[in-house]
Protein backbone atom coordinates (compact mmCIF):
# COMPACT_ATOMS: atom_id res chain seq x y z
CA UNK A 1 0.00 0.00 0.00
CA UNK A 2 1.46 3.36 -0.99
CA UNK A 3 1.90 6.25 1.43
CA UNK A 4 -0.80 8.15 -0.46
CA UNK A 5 -3.35 5.37 0.08
CA UNK A 6 -2.53 5.15 3.80
CA UNK A 7 -2.92 8.89 4.07
CA UNK A 8 -6.27 8.81 2.28
CA UNK A 9 -7.58 6.23 4.73
CA UNK A 10 -6.11 7.78 7.85
CA UNK A 11 -7.06 11.36 7.11
CA UNK A 12 -10.83 11.03 7.62
CA UNK A 13 -10.24 9.12 10.86
CA UNK A 14 -7.83 11.76 12.13
CA UNK A 15 -10.22 14.52 11.11
CA UNK A 16 -13.05 12.85 13.02
CA UNK A 17 -10.89 12.44 16.14
CA UNK A 18 -9.80 16.07 15.90
CA UNK A 19 -13.40 17.23 15.53
CA UNK A 20 -14.53 15.16 18.52
CA UNK A 21 -11.65 16.45 20.65
CA UNK A 22 -12.35 20.03 19.63
CA UNK A 23 -16.02 19.66 20.45
CA UNK A 24 -15.20 18.03 23.78
CA UNK A 25 -12.92 20.85 24.84
CA UNK A 26 -15.24 23.53 23.54
CA UNK A 27 -18.26 22.07 25.28
CA UNK A 28 -16.38 22.04 28.58
CA UNK A 29 -16.16 25.80 28.31
CA UNK A 30 -19.84 26.24 28.96
CA UNK A 31 -20.54 27.00 32.56
CA UNK A 32 -17.14 28.63 33.11
CA UNK A 33 -17.20 30.89 36.15
CA UNK A 34 -16.67 34.04 34.18
CA UNK A 35 -18.91 32.90 31.33
CA UNK A 36 -21.81 35.16 32.22
CA UNK A 37 -19.51 38.13 32.75
CA UNK A 38 -17.93 37.46 29.36
CA UNK A 39 -21.25 37.07 27.57
CA UNK A 40 -22.47 40.33 29.08
CA UNK A 41 -19.76 42.18 27.16
CA UNK A 42 -20.14 40.43 23.82
CA UNK A 43 -20.37 43.01 21.04
CA UNK A 44 -19.68 45.79 23.52
CA UNK A 45 -16.80 48.17 23.96
CA UNK A 46 -14.66 49.11 26.93
CA UNK A 47 -16.52 51.13 29.57
CA UNK A 48 -19.96 50.32 28.18
CA UNK A 49 -22.58 49.41 30.77
CA UNK A 50 -23.26 45.71 31.30
CA UNK A 51 -25.08 43.37 33.64
CA UNK A 52 -25.53 39.65 34.21
CA UNK A 53 -27.17 37.22 36.58
CA UNK A 54 -24.95 35.52 39.15
CA UNK A 55 -25.75 32.94 41.81
CA UNK A 56 -29.40 32.82 42.92
CA UNK A 57 -30.21 35.09 39.96
CA UNK A 58 -28.63 38.00 41.79
CA UNK A 59 -27.94 40.90 39.48
CA UNK A 60 -24.38 42.05 38.77
CA UNK A 61 -24.17 45.52 37.24
CA UNK A 62 -21.02 47.21 35.98
CA UNK A 63 -19.02 48.15 32.91
CA UNK A 64 -16.99 46.18 30.38
CA UNK A 65 -13.25 46.12 31.06
CA UNK A 66 -10.31 44.25 29.56
CA UNK A 67 -9.16 41.45 31.90
CA UNK A 68 -6.52 41.58 30.48
CA UNK A 69 -7.35 40.75 26.86
CA UNK A 70 -11.01 39.80 26.98
CA UNK A 71 -13.81 42.20 27.76
CA UNK A 72 -15.46 41.16 30.99
CA UNK A 73 -18.33 42.73 32.86
CA UNK A 74 -16.75 44.25 35.97
CA UNK A 75 -19.32 44.85 38.66
CA UNK A 76 -19.08 48.26 40.29
CA UNK A 77 -22.41 48.29 42.09
CA UNK A 78 -23.33 46.23 45.14
CA UNK A 79 -24.78 42.83 44.25
CA UNK A 80 -28.52 43.28 43.69
CA UNK A 81 -29.97 40.45 45.76
CA UNK A 82 -32.92 38.53 44.44
CA UNK A 83 -35.77 38.52 46.91
CA UNK A 84 -35.03 35.66 49.34
CA UNK A 85 -38.47 34.13 49.00
CA UNK A 86 -37.91 33.62 45.28
CA UNK A 87 -35.11 31.15 46.00
CA UNK A 88 -36.32 27.74 44.98
CA UNK A 89 -35.92 24.47 46.79
CA UNK A 90 -34.08 23.05 43.77
CA UNK A 91 -31.42 25.73 44.02
CA UNK A 92 -30.78 24.83 47.66
CA UNK A 93 -30.64 21.11 46.93
CA UNK A 94 -28.01 21.04 44.17
CA UNK A 95 -25.77 23.75 45.43
CA UNK A 96 -22.28 22.83 46.68
CA UNK A 97 -21.39 24.22 50.04
CA UNK A 98 -19.96 27.72 49.90
CA UNK A 99 -17.35 29.03 52.24
CA UNK B 1 4.70 64.30 58.44
CA UNK B 2 2.05 62.51 60.45
CA UNK B 3 -1.45 63.70 61.16
CA UNK B 4 -0.76 63.97 64.90
CA UNK B 5 2.23 66.26 64.29
CA UNK B 6 0.07 68.45 62.08
CA UNK B 7 -2.57 68.68 64.76
CA UNK B 8 0.03 69.66 67.33
CA UNK B 9 1.35 72.34 65.01
CA UNK B 10 -2.18 73.58 64.47
CA UNK B 11 -2.55 74.04 68.22
CA UNK B 12 0.74 75.92 68.46
CA UNK B 13 -0.19 78.21 65.55
CA UNK B 14 -3.56 79.00 67.13
CA UNK B 15 -2.05 79.77 70.51
CA UNK B 16 0.63 81.92 68.89
CA UNK B 17 -2.00 83.89 66.99
CA UNK B 18 -3.80 84.66 70.21
CA UNK B 19 -0.61 85.58 72.01
CA UNK B 20 0.80 87.74 69.24
CA UNK B 21 -2.48 89.51 68.58
CA UNK B 22 -2.60 90.33 72.26
CA UNK B 23 0.65 92.32 72.05
CA UNK B 24 0.43 96.14 71.87
CA UNK B 25 -3.17 96.21 73.00
CA UNK B 26 -4.06 98.82 75.56
CA UNK B 27 -7.05 98.88 77.92
CA UNK B 28 -8.78 101.47 75.73
CA UNK B 29 -8.69 99.38 72.57
CA UNK B 30 -9.01 96.04 74.29
CA UNK B 31 -12.45 95.19 72.82
CA UNK B 32 -11.69 95.84 69.12
CA UNK B 33 -8.35 94.08 69.56
CA UNK B 34 -10.07 91.04 71.00
CA UNK B 35 -12.40 90.93 67.99
CA UNK B 36 -9.43 91.19 65.65
CA UNK B 37 -7.68 88.43 67.56
CA UNK B 38 -10.69 86.16 67.19
CA UNK B 39 -10.86 86.85 63.44
CA UNK B 40 -7.17 86.23 62.93
CA UNK B 41 -7.29 83.05 64.99
CA UNK B 42 -10.33 81.86 63.07
CA UNK B 43 -8.54 82.44 59.79
CA UNK B 44 -5.40 80.71 60.99
CA UNK B 45 -7.38 77.70 62.17
CA UNK B 46 -9.24 77.54 58.86
CA UNK B 47 -6.03 77.64 56.80
CA UNK B 48 -4.27 75.17 59.06
CA UNK B 49 -7.20 72.75 59.02
CA UNK B 50 -7.24 72.83 55.23
CA UNK B 51 -3.51 72.12 55.27
CA UNK B 52 -4.02 69.19 57.63
CA UNK B 53 -6.78 67.75 55.46
CA UNK B 54 -4.71 68.12 52.32
CA UNK B 55 -1.62 66.64 53.92
CA UNK B 56 -3.43 63.75 55.59
CA UNK B 57 -4.99 62.81 52.26
CA UNK B 58 -1.55 62.65 50.70
CA UNK B 59 -0.15 60.68 53.63
CA UNK B 60 -2.83 58.01 53.49
CA UNK B 61 -2.92 57.63 49.73
CA UNK B 62 -0.27 55.19 48.60
CA UNK B 63 1.71 52.50 50.34
CA UNK B 64 2.15 52.39 54.11
CA UNK B 65 4.99 49.93 54.68
CA UNK B 66 3.95 49.33 58.28
CA UNK B 67 0.78 47.62 57.06
CA UNK B 68 2.67 44.65 55.62
CA UNK B 69 2.95 41.48 57.66
CA UNK B 70 6.27 40.70 59.34
CA UNK B 71 8.55 38.73 56.99
CA UNK B 72 6.44 39.60 53.94
CA UNK B 73 9.71 40.45 52.18
CA UNK B 74 13.05 38.69 52.03
CA UNK B 75 14.89 42.02 52.25
CA UNK B 76 13.99 45.51 53.38
CA UNK B 77 11.95 47.33 50.73
CA UNK B 78 14.03 49.90 48.88
CA UNK B 79 13.16 52.92 46.77
CA UNK B 80 14.52 52.82 43.23
CA UNK B 81 14.19 54.87 40.06
CA UNK B 82 11.56 53.43 37.75
CA UNK B 83 9.50 54.32 34.72
CA UNK B 84 5.81 53.62 34.32
CA UNK B 85 4.38 51.98 31.24
CA UNK B 86 3.13 55.45 30.29
CA UNK B 87 6.72 56.67 30.28
CA UNK B 88 6.66 58.66 33.53
CA UNK B 89 9.96 58.61 35.41
CA UNK B 90 9.27 58.22 39.10
CA UNK B 91 10.35 56.48 42.30
CA UNK B 92 9.17 52.97 43.09
CA UNK B 93 9.20 50.70 46.07
CA UNK B 94 11.07 47.54 45.22
CA UNK B 95 9.65 44.59 47.11
CA UNK B 96 11.40 41.23 46.97
CA UNK B 97 9.50 38.20 48.22
CA UNK B 98 10.07 34.46 48.46
CA UNK B 99 6.81 33.70 46.67
CA UNK B 100 5.15 32.43 49.84
CA UNK B 101 2.57 34.03 52.13
CA UNK B 102 4.22 35.34 55.30
CA UNK B 103 2.97 33.88 58.54
CA UNK B 104 1.19 30.77 57.33
CA UNK B 105 1.58 27.51 55.43
CA UNK B 106 -0.61 27.51 52.33
CA UNK B 107 -2.99 24.63 51.54
CA UNK B 108 -4.68 22.22 51.64
CA UNK B 109 -5.99 22.15 48.08
CA UNK B 110 -7.28 18.84 46.71
CA UNK B 111 -9.14 16.25 48.77
CA UNK B 112 -7.77 12.72 48.53
CA UNK B 113 -10.92 10.61 48.44
CA UNK B 114 -14.52 11.19 47.42
CA UNK B 115 -15.59 10.96 51.06
CA UNK B 116 -13.25 13.72 52.29
CA UNK B 117 -14.82 16.70 54.01
CA UNK B 118 -14.24 20.41 53.48
CA UNK B 119 -11.39 20.42 56.00
CA UNK B 120 -9.26 18.25 53.70
CA UNK B 121 -9.74 20.35 50.56
CA UNK B 122 -9.67 24.01 49.61
CA UNK B 123 -11.95 26.09 47.42
CA UNK B 124 -12.81 26.85 43.82
CA UNK B 125 -14.79 29.44 41.88
CA UNK B 126 -18.52 28.87 41.85
CA UNK B 127 -19.78 28.07 38.38
CA UNK B 128 -21.88 31.22 38.37
CA UNK B 129 -18.71 33.28 38.77
CA UNK B 130 -20.11 35.13 41.72
CA UNK B 131 -20.30 35.07 45.48
CA UNK B 132 -18.13 32.93 47.74
CA UNK B 133 -15.82 30.11 46.69
CA UNK B 134 -17.28 26.62 46.85
CA UNK B 135 -15.67 23.98 49.06
CA UNK B 136 -13.71 21.32 47.20
CA UNK B 137 -14.99 18.33 49.12
CA UNK B 138 -14.88 14.72 47.99
CA UNK B 139 -18.54 15.09 47.12
CA UNK B 140 -17.83 18.15 44.99
CA UNK B 141 -15.29 16.15 42.97
CA UNK B 142 -17.76 13.27 42.75
CA UNK B 143 -20.46 15.54 41.36
CA UNK B 144 -18.43 17.59 38.90
CA UNK B 145 -20.29 16.09 35.94
CA UNK B 146 -23.60 17.37 37.17
CA UNK B 147 -22.11 20.62 38.49
CA UNK B 148 -20.72 21.53 35.08
CA UNK B 149 -23.38 19.59 33.18
CA UNK B 150 -20.73 17.60 31.33
CA UNK B 151 -20.46 13.81 31.62
CA UNK B 152 -16.77 13.76 30.78
CA UNK B 153 -15.65 14.97 34.20
CA UNK B 154 -13.95 12.13 36.10
CA UNK B 155 -11.35 13.30 38.59
CA UNK B 156 -11.52 10.14 40.67
CA UNK B 157 -11.04 6.42 40.32
CA UNK B 158 -14.53 4.89 40.62
CA UNK B 159 -13.10 1.63 41.94
CA UNK B 160 -11.01 3.07 44.74
CA UNK B 161 -12.77 6.44 45.14
CA UNK B 162 -9.34 8.04 45.23
CA UNK B 163 -9.11 11.48 43.71
CA UNK B 164 -6.57 12.07 40.96
CA UNK B 165 -4.34 14.99 41.85
CA UNK B 166 -0.93 16.26 40.79
CA UNK B 167 1.17 14.56 43.44
CA UNK B 168 4.64 15.30 42.07
CA UNK B 169 6.61 18.27 40.82
CA UNK B 170 6.54 16.83 37.28
CA UNK B 171 2.77 16.59 37.44
CA UNK B 172 2.52 20.13 38.78
CA UNK B 173 4.70 21.44 35.94
CA UNK B 174 2.69 19.53 33.36
CA UNK B 175 -0.66 20.64 34.68
CA UNK B 176 -0.28 24.14 36.14
CA UNK B 177 -0.22 25.92 32.80
CA UNK B 178 -2.88 26.94 30.27
CA UNK B 179 -1.92 24.18 27.81
CA UNK B 180 -2.33 21.31 30.26
CA UNK B 181 -0.43 18.23 29.11
CA UNK B 182 -2.77 15.45 28.09
CA UNK B 183 -1.62 13.01 30.76
CA UNK B 184 -2.57 15.52 33.45
CA UNK B 185 -6.09 16.20 32.24
CA UNK B 186 -8.80 14.95 34.59
CA UNK B 187 -6.77 15.98 37.63
CA UNK B 188 -7.22 18.19 40.62
CA UNK B 189 -4.14 20.43 40.36
CA UNK B 190 -2.03 21.35 43.34
CA UNK B 191 1.59 22.43 43.62
CA UNK B 192 3.75 22.70 46.69
CA UNK B 193 6.06 25.54 47.66
CA UNK B 194 8.88 22.99 47.80
CA UNK B 195 8.66 22.73 43.99
CA UNK B 196 9.97 26.28 43.65
CA UNK B 197 13.63 26.71 42.72
CA UNK B 198 15.96 27.23 45.67
CA UNK B 199 16.73 30.77 44.55
CA UNK B 200 13.12 31.59 43.65
CA UNK B 201 12.11 35.17 44.35
CA UNK B 202 9.58 37.70 43.14
CA UNK B 203 10.30 41.39 42.67
CA UNK B 204 7.52 43.95 42.65
CA UNK B 205 8.00 47.56 41.57
CA UNK B 206 5.20 49.87 42.67
CA UNK B 207 5.17 53.69 42.48
CA UNK B 208 5.85 55.30 45.86
CA UNK B 209 3.43 58.08 45.00
CA UNK B 210 0.47 56.93 42.89
CA UNK B 211 0.19 58.77 39.59
CA UNK B 212 -3.37 59.08 38.21
CA UNK B 213 -3.28 57.79 34.64
CA UNK B 214 -4.64 59.67 31.65
CA UNK B 215 -6.48 56.45 30.74
CA UNK B 216 -7.25 53.52 32.98
CA UNK B 217 -4.94 50.54 32.53
CA UNK B 218 -5.62 46.85 32.07
CA UNK B 219 -5.04 44.56 35.02
CA UNK B 220 -2.60 41.73 34.38
CA UNK B 221 -1.37 41.52 37.96
CA UNK B 222 -3.60 43.34 40.40
CA UNK B 223 -1.03 44.01 43.11
CA UNK B 224 0.57 42.68 46.25
CA UNK B 225 -1.16 41.38 49.38
CA UNK B 226 -0.10 42.43 52.86
CA UNK B 227 1.53 39.03 53.35
CA UNK B 228 3.79 39.62 50.31
CA UNK B 229 1.89 37.30 47.95
CA UNK B 230 0.83 38.39 44.49
CA UNK B 231 -2.76 39.48 43.99
CA UNK B 232 -3.01 37.90 40.59
CA UNK B 233 -4.97 38.80 37.49
CA UNK B 234 -7.91 36.69 36.33
CA UNK B 235 -7.33 32.94 36.15
CA UNK B 236 -7.66 31.35 32.66
CA UNK B 237 -10.80 29.48 33.61
CA UNK B 238 -11.66 28.30 30.10
CA UNK B 239 -8.28 26.59 29.70
CA UNK B 240 -8.47 25.03 33.16
CA UNK B 241 -11.97 23.63 32.84
CA UNK B 242 -11.43 22.82 29.17
CA UNK B 243 -8.73 20.35 30.24
CA UNK B 244 -11.04 18.87 32.87
CA UNK B 245 -8.90 20.14 35.69
CA UNK B 246 -9.58 22.13 38.82
CA UNK B 247 -6.71 24.46 39.78
CA UNK B 248 -7.63 24.17 43.44
CA UNK B 249 -7.18 27.11 45.80
CA UNK B 250 -6.62 26.80 49.50
CA UNK B 251 -9.26 28.29 51.77
CA UNK B 252 -7.52 31.65 51.43
CA UNK B 253 -8.18 31.79 47.67
CA UNK B 254 -4.61 31.21 46.51
CA UNK B 255 -2.43 28.50 45.04
CA UNK B 256 1.12 27.86 43.84
CA UNK B 257 2.73 27.61 40.44
CA UNK B 258 6.44 27.51 39.77
CA UNK B 259 6.49 30.89 38.01
CA UNK B 260 4.55 33.03 40.43
CA UNK B 261 4.97 31.10 43.64
CA UNK B 262 1.95 31.36 45.91
CA UNK B 263 -0.55 33.89 44.56
CA UNK B 264 -4.13 34.85 45.22
CA UNK B 265 -7.03 34.76 42.77
CA UNK B 266 -9.58 35.77 45.36
CA UNK B 267 -9.62 37.09 48.86
CA UNK B 268 -11.41 35.35 51.68
CA UNK B 269 -9.99 37.32 54.61
CA UNK B 270 -6.53 35.75 55.02
CA UNK B 271 -4.71 38.86 53.86
CA UNK B 272 -6.88 41.32 55.77
CA UNK B 273 -5.00 43.93 57.80
CA UNK B 274 -5.06 43.20 61.52
CA UNK B 275 -5.78 46.85 62.17
CA UNK B 276 -9.43 47.80 61.70
CA UNK B 277 -10.41 51.25 60.58
CA UNK B 278 -11.91 53.66 63.15
CA UNK B 279 -14.62 54.71 60.73
CA UNK B 280 -15.88 51.20 60.00
CA UNK B 281 -14.38 51.22 56.51
CA UNK B 282 -13.48 47.88 54.92
CA UNK B 283 -10.04 46.58 55.91
CA UNK B 284 -6.93 46.93 53.79
CA UNK B 285 -5.86 43.71 52.04
CA UNK B 286 -2.94 44.95 49.95
CA UNK B 287 -1.80 47.47 47.38
CA UNK B 288 -2.54 47.62 43.68
CA UNK B 289 0.14 47.69 41.00
CA UNK B 290 -0.34 51.45 40.72
CA UNK B 291 0.25 52.01 44.44
CA UNK B 292 -3.31 52.68 45.54
CA UNK B 293 -4.72 50.74 48.49
CA UNK B 294 -6.91 47.69 47.95
CA UNK B 295 -9.63 47.15 50.53
CA UNK B 296 -12.01 44.29 51.25
CA UNK B 297 -15.36 44.21 49.50
CA UNK B 298 -17.45 44.84 52.60
CA UNK B 299 -17.19 47.28 55.49
CA UNK B 300 -17.46 46.49 59.19
CA UNK B 301 -21.26 46.30 58.87
CA UNK B 302 -21.06 43.87 55.96
CA UNK B 303 -22.10 46.46 53.42
CA UNK B 304 -20.54 46.98 50.02
CA UNK B 305 -19.17 50.36 48.99
CA UNK B 306 -21.40 52.41 46.74
CA UNK B 307 -20.32 54.84 44.05
CA UNK B 308 -17.38 52.78 42.80
CA UNK B 309 -15.90 53.79 39.45
CA UNK B 310 -15.32 51.31 36.63
CA UNK B 311 -12.04 50.16 38.21
CA UNK B 312 -13.91 49.44 41.48
CA UNK B 313 -12.30 52.48 43.07
CA UNK B 314 -13.43 55.59 44.90
CA UNK B 315 -11.99 58.52 46.82
CA UNK B 316 -12.54 59.55 50.41
CA UNK B 317 -10.89 62.06 52.74
CA UNK B 318 -9.08 59.44 54.80
CA UNK B 319 -7.68 57.04 52.21
CA UNK B 320 -7.67 59.17 49.07
CA UNK B 321 -8.25 57.07 45.97
CA UNK B 322 -8.54 53.35 46.77
CA UNK B 323 -10.11 50.15 45.47
CA UNK B 324 -12.61 47.64 46.85
CA UNK B 325 -12.09 44.06 45.67
CA UNK B 326 -14.81 41.95 44.08
CA UNK B 327 -16.37 38.84 45.63
CA UNK B 328 -14.23 35.65 45.81
CA UNK B 329 -15.77 33.86 42.82
CA UNK B 330 -15.77 36.83 40.44
CA UNK B 331 -12.25 35.89 39.26
CA UNK B 332 -10.91 39.41 39.66
CA UNK B 333 -9.90 41.82 42.36
CA UNK B 334 -10.37 45.12 40.58
CA UNK B 335 -11.63 46.17 37.16
CA UNK B 336 -8.80 48.34 35.90
CA UNK B 337 -5.89 50.46 37.10
CA UNK B 338 -6.67 54.07 37.94
CA UNK B 339 -3.00 54.96 38.12
CA UNK B 340 0.15 54.36 36.14
CA UNK B 341 1.97 51.13 36.84
CA UNK B 342 5.21 49.39 35.99
CA UNK B 343 3.75 46.64 33.87
CA UNK B 344 6.17 44.34 32.16
CA UNK B 345 4.28 41.14 31.57
CA UNK B 346 4.77 40.25 35.21
CA UNK B 347 2.55 42.93 36.54
CA UNK B 348 4.17 45.08 39.16
CA UNK B 349 7.17 42.83 39.10
CA UNK B 350 8.95 44.81 36.45
CA UNK B 351 12.63 44.18 36.05
CA UNK B 352 14.60 45.85 38.79
CA UNK B 353 17.77 47.72 38.01
CA UNK B 354 20.32 45.13 37.03
CA UNK B 355 17.95 42.68 35.44
CA UNK B 356 15.07 40.35 36.07
CA UNK B 357 15.68 37.85 38.82
CA UNK B 358 12.62 35.75 38.49
CA UNK B 359 12.68 33.96 35.21
CA UNK B 360 10.34 33.77 32.26
CA UNK B 361 6.84 35.17 32.05
CA UNK B 362 4.23 33.27 34.00
CA UNK B 363 2.13 30.51 32.58
CA UNK B 364 -0.44 30.53 35.25
CA UNK B 365 -2.98 27.79 35.29
CA UNK B 366 -5.04 29.82 37.59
Amino acid sequence: MTFKKVLNKALPVLATIAAVLTFSVASAHTGAPSGAALLACEAKQKSQACQYEGAHSDLYIGTCQYMPDQLLCVRNQPIQKKVESEKTETEEKHEPHKK
Amino acid sequence: MSLSIHKSLLGIVTLSAFALAGCNSTPSDAKPAATEVAKVAEKVVEVAETAVKTTSKTVNEGINLSMFVKDAFTSEPTIVDCETSAGTATKCYQFVTAGAPAGREPGPYCPRTTSDSAEVGGGWFSKEGSGDLVDITGEFILNLSSYYDDDKWMLYDPETNKIRYTATKAACLGAAKPDVEEEYMQNCIECELSYLDDDFSRTFLIPVTPIPAAETGRVSTAGIALDGSELSGSAPIDAILGAYTIAAFDDCGGHVNTHQGYHYHSTTGCSDAAEKSDDGHAVLIGYAADGYGMYAMKDAEGKEAIGLDECRGQTDDVRGYHYHVASPSENMFIGCLHGESIQSGRGPGGPPPGGRPDGPPPHDAG
